[in-house]
């Protein structure tokens, strides 16, 4: 059985070969999740579009130089978290997010509702977003790579040129820092938690 | 280990990266300490949350957009490198270039400015009344105009250049016209006249005289009607004598020359005598005959004019 990482192995050295089609195969398989760090990271979807662009426009360039010292994924993530952190020192502002004081306190309507089901409802959906995006930007693009594109420790320290512990410790940060203003907002205590 | 240590171990214990002793040791803690139980519970509902989050879709043209940012860069690069690719020989070569160019532009400039001065060019009375500084804003204005201006000057000076040599051939032409066959005593820089038998062997002549007394042809030319034209250059003092040997050479006929005393009629014989000599002695005597035999003074004056020799039918 092939893996993916064989499978993108395969890919890039058929691109390398000179098949230059190939690259319409990558850039859909992951496009939409250097779309989703790209906004997570900008906090808008026109720039993070433009910018996820940017980046498979740099893959299709660096690709023939790519030797396979780590994983084509890696790789990807290791250019698209370059390119947003670069894109974001560029632009020396930080998203404005709001820390409350304009949104309305958002409160569970049933204490006994499971979150999953309150996940369906905009509003914390949104919060969670903005929470995300508060983070600072070393502890949020961690984040993201761990909980949303579900990379392993050691790919995120290879992606982000990272030790592992520093990718631990900021990752735990992040999550206590989302956990706090998930509580914030929706009034979670321990003992809803606890049923949840 | 107390709770605070538990706490900080949340996340690792959640991921399962923890040892198997450091597992167990956080078990057992959290079956007995129930805050601890709940911290950790509500993180792994937050974890849970984040990964419920919805994937961020690209745009349908994505793939197209990217296809198009790559050709453009492409192009970019394909400039870049005829720019300036191999940078070691391009980059210094159109530094120089830039450079040259500057100078050169420079250069025209200034001279645009000085060229009115130079050559007598006034400006207009207008502009002596202005005050200094509004002279120079007024300079700054009229550049424009001065620089259209001065291409009407140098063009006039041209014409004016022109003009007299047209006038002068045309006034030879008519005299030539008026009194064919007859030598036309013209002024410095006109045309002498005569007819030969053999207008070939005649321009020879008239070359060897010039030789000897120091001028050359400057241009030979044939005419339709079988005429020759020789523009020469002589010093001044012998203008006379040239002019007055081709009357004698006219007079007397070829052969005539030869029986006039003086140098003219020497020089029309020797002349004469160089066209019966073989290749090697005309070779030789090309070389003395480069040494004029009335070597002219120097700083002497050269006139030039012409002779046209017609033939005689």
């Amino acid at each position: 059985m092939v893996s993916a990482q064989d499978s993108d192995w395969d890919l890039v050295q058929r691109f390398q070969g000179g098949d230059r089609s190939v690259f319409n195969q990558l850039v859909p398989k992951y496009r939409n999740r250097v779309m989703g760090i790209a906004t997570r990271m900008l906090g808008d979807r026109v720039e993070a579009e433009d910018l996820a662009q940017d980046v498979f426009v740099k893959v299709y360039h660096g690709l023939q130089g790519f030797q396979g010292e780590s994983l084509f994924s890696t790789w990807l993530y290791r250019i698209t978290a370059n390119s947003c952190l670069n894109h974001r020192k560029r632009r020396r502002r930080e998203t404005q997010i709001s820390d409350g004081a304009d949104d309305p306190e958002l409160t569970l309507s049933d204490p006994s509702s499971d979150p999953h089901h309150l996940l369906e409802q905009k509003e914390l959906k949104i919060v969670l977003e903005k929470t995300i995006q508060s983070l600072p930007e070393e502890q949020r693009i961690v984040l993201i790579l761990r909980d949303i594109e579900g990379l392993s420790y050691e790919a995120i320290a290879a992606s982000l040129g990272l030790e592992l512990g520093t990718v631990r410790s900021r990752l735990h940060r992040a999550r206590l820092q989302v956990q706090v203003s998930i509580r914030e907002k929706f009034s979670l205590d321990t003992r809803r938690s606890e049923r949840l | 280990m107390n709770c605070q240590d538990i706490r900080e171990l949340s996340s690792d214990y959640l991921d399962q990266r923890l040892t198997p002793p450091e597992t167990s040791f956080i078990e057992e803690h959290l079956r007995t300490c129930s805050s601890c139980r709940q911290e950790i519970e509500l993180l792994r509902t937050t974890i849970s949350l984040i990964g419920s989050l919805d994937p961020i879709e690209t745009s349908a043209d994505f793939l197209s957009q990217v296809h198009s940012k790559i050709e453009r860069r492409d192009m970019v690069s394909r400039i870049r490198a005829w720019l300036f690719e191999p940078i070691k020989i391009k980059v210094p070569l159109e530094i120089t270039a830039l450079l040259l160019l500057g100078f050169l532009a420079s250069h025209l400039y200034y001279r645009s400015a000085e060229l009115p001065r130079q050559s007598g060019f006034s400006a207009p009375s207008e502009s002596l009344q202005i005050a200094p500084d509004k002279a120079v804003e007024r300079g700054r204005e009229k550049r424009g105009k001065e620089v259209y201006e001065r291409d009407q000057f140098e063009l006039k000076q041209r014409s004016e250049e022109r003009e007299p040599a047209a006038a002068k051939q045309k006034s030879l032409d008519a005299a030539s016209e008026a009194k064919p066959g007859v030598i036309a005593s013209a002024p410095r820089g006109a045309i002498e006249e005569v007819v030969a038998d053999d207008v070939v062997l005649y321009g020879r002549k008239v070359q060897a005289l010039l030789t000897g007394m120091g001028g050359r042809v400057l241009l030979q030319e044939g005419s339709a009607d079988s005429a020759l034209l020789l523009t020469v250059e002589l010093p001044q003092s012998r203008q006379a004598e040239f002019v007055s040997s081709l009357k004698e050479a006219i007079a007397g006929g070829s052969k005539a020359a030869k029986l006039r005393p003086g140098a003219a009629g020497r020089l029309m014989e020797k002349a004469e005598d160089k066209d019966n000599l073989s290749a090697t002695e005309r070779a030789a005597e090309g070389r003395a005959a480069s040494t004029p035999e009335y070597p002219p003074r120097k700083d002497e004056p050269m006139v030039q004019f012409q002779v046209r020799i017609l033939p005689n039918k």
